[in-house]
């Protein structure tokens, strides 16, 4: 120990300066540059969660601002419109309102519902609409007057659930139509859509909607 | 031997230099404990933030989660109003398709048949005014062919007779649109 005390004091002016050297370049490496990391890491952090919580309080102001009722009515216009699923009852009560205000008789129609089995997707794919969209294919029969059985096919197309003609073979007083009836179940959304913020409906939105719902109730335009 | 030689001026140099290096290290060495002691302070408050930031999100996704039937609805409306305006836009336009072509329907003929699909028609019309039905061939087709905004690419007559039932002209077209 002694000898140690005297290396020191013997040594004391280069040593201390070495001493103090390693510790700052110890301080360096040991805390300064993973303290800078880590600084670098939080404010990253802290930017994304104070952009979500942004997004998250745009929501619920939002939401708080958008009456319970007429979001569901909304909704059930939209849903009507396009349905969930293949509903039958649905397709079966547009057809018959159709028939009843522009004075046809509906003699019938076929549903293709879907295979029962199928080992190749060749199925599921025929089903798929050209927009992207799955659709049922009807065969409707309705019979009348010649004026009417055309303006059948004109209270379809401003009626919900919404259809597509594909094909139509109209005689004198008679009429077939192929008919796309189209539906789209629940999407389902990614886990990051909850550090966007909720939208309002836009104008060109409500007037859609709008558009619909005048289409729920209203006579055939001639 | 010179006597004007200091022997000692060589140390003091050495000496000198070691207690600059000295200081130098000593003001590093405080520099570096005083950059990671702030450092570590800043951290501390960056997590104080981040901790006051999670509870805020926490207490928001309270509130969203109240409302999340609702939420799950607007998502949903907009969703399908952006399906719905596709559905609307690509449509085949059979009902324009019937009303292009019911207008050139002369008065006194009346429509056999009306079959086809959004690019290819076939229509029967059936009348007992030969005058009509020339009307029809000689101008009204030829208006409706003109019209660009009606879309026909081309029309033919496929066959024309008299039905020996209804002992009325018959004359069959085929139109194909764009």
């Amino acid at each position: 120990m002694k000898e140690l005390q005297l290396i020191y004091r013997k040594r004391k002016q280069q040593l201390l300066p070495l001493i103090f050297g390693f510790a700052s370049v110890f301080i360096l490496f040991r805390i300064v540059l993973p303290q800078w990391t880590d600084i670098q890491n939080a404010l990253q952090l802290i930017t994304t969660k104070n952009s979500t919580i942004q997004a998250k309080e745009a929501s619920v102001l939002l939401l708080n601002s958008l009456p319970e009722e007429g979001v569901a009515s909304d909704f059930d216009l939209i849903t009507t419109a396009l349905p969930l699923q293949k509903d039958i009852i649905l397709i079966f009560e547009e057809l018959n309102n159709a028939a009843s205000e522009t004075d046809v008789d509906l003699g019938g129609f076929s549903v293709k519902v879907g295979g029962i089995y199928s080992a190749a997707s060749g199925q599921q794919k025929k089903e798929k609409a050209v927009t992207g969209v799955p659709y049922l294919s009807i065969l409707v029969s309705v019979s009348g007057e010649n004026v009417n059985v055309r303006l059948f096919a004109k209270k379809l197309y401003q009626s919900m659930p919404l259809v597509e003609i594909e094909s139509l073979d109209v005689g004198r007083n008679d009429a077939r139509y192929e008919v796309k009836f189209y539906y789209k179940p629940v999407s389902i959304r990614p886990e990051k859509a909850d550090t966007v913020a909720l939208e309002p409906l836009t104008n060109s939105e409500n007037d859609m909607l709008k558009t619909l719902r005048s289409w729920q109730s209203s006579p055939v335009l001639q | 031997m010179k006597r004007t030689i200091n022997l000692t001026l060589g140390r003091k140099r050495v000496d000198g230099a070691l207690r600059k290096i000295f200081y130098a290290t000593v003001v590093v060495f405080i520099i570096s404990v005083v950059i990671s002691l702030g450092l570590i302070t800043y951290r501390l408050i960056l997590k104080g933030t981040y901790d006051s930031l999670e509870s805020r999100e926490q207490e928001l996704n309270s509130q969203l989660l109240a409302q999340q039937e609702k939420k799950d609805k607007l998502l949903e409306i907009k969703s399908r109003i952006s399906e719905v305006r596709k559905i609307l836009s690509n449509r085949a336009p059979m009902t324009v398709r019937i009303d292009t072509l019911s207008s050139i329907v002369p008065l006194t003929s009346q429509v056999n048949s009306l079959a086809g699909d959004d690019v290819d028609v076939q229509m029967t019309i059936e009348s007992e005014d030969l005058a009509s039905l020339s009307e029809l061939l000689e101008q009204k087709i030829a208006e409706l062919a003109s019209d660009k905004k009606k879309g026909i690419k081309r029309i033919e007559m496929r066959s024309f007779g008299l039905n020996p039932k209804t002992l009325k002209y018959s004359i069959s077209f085929g139109i194909e649109f764009i």
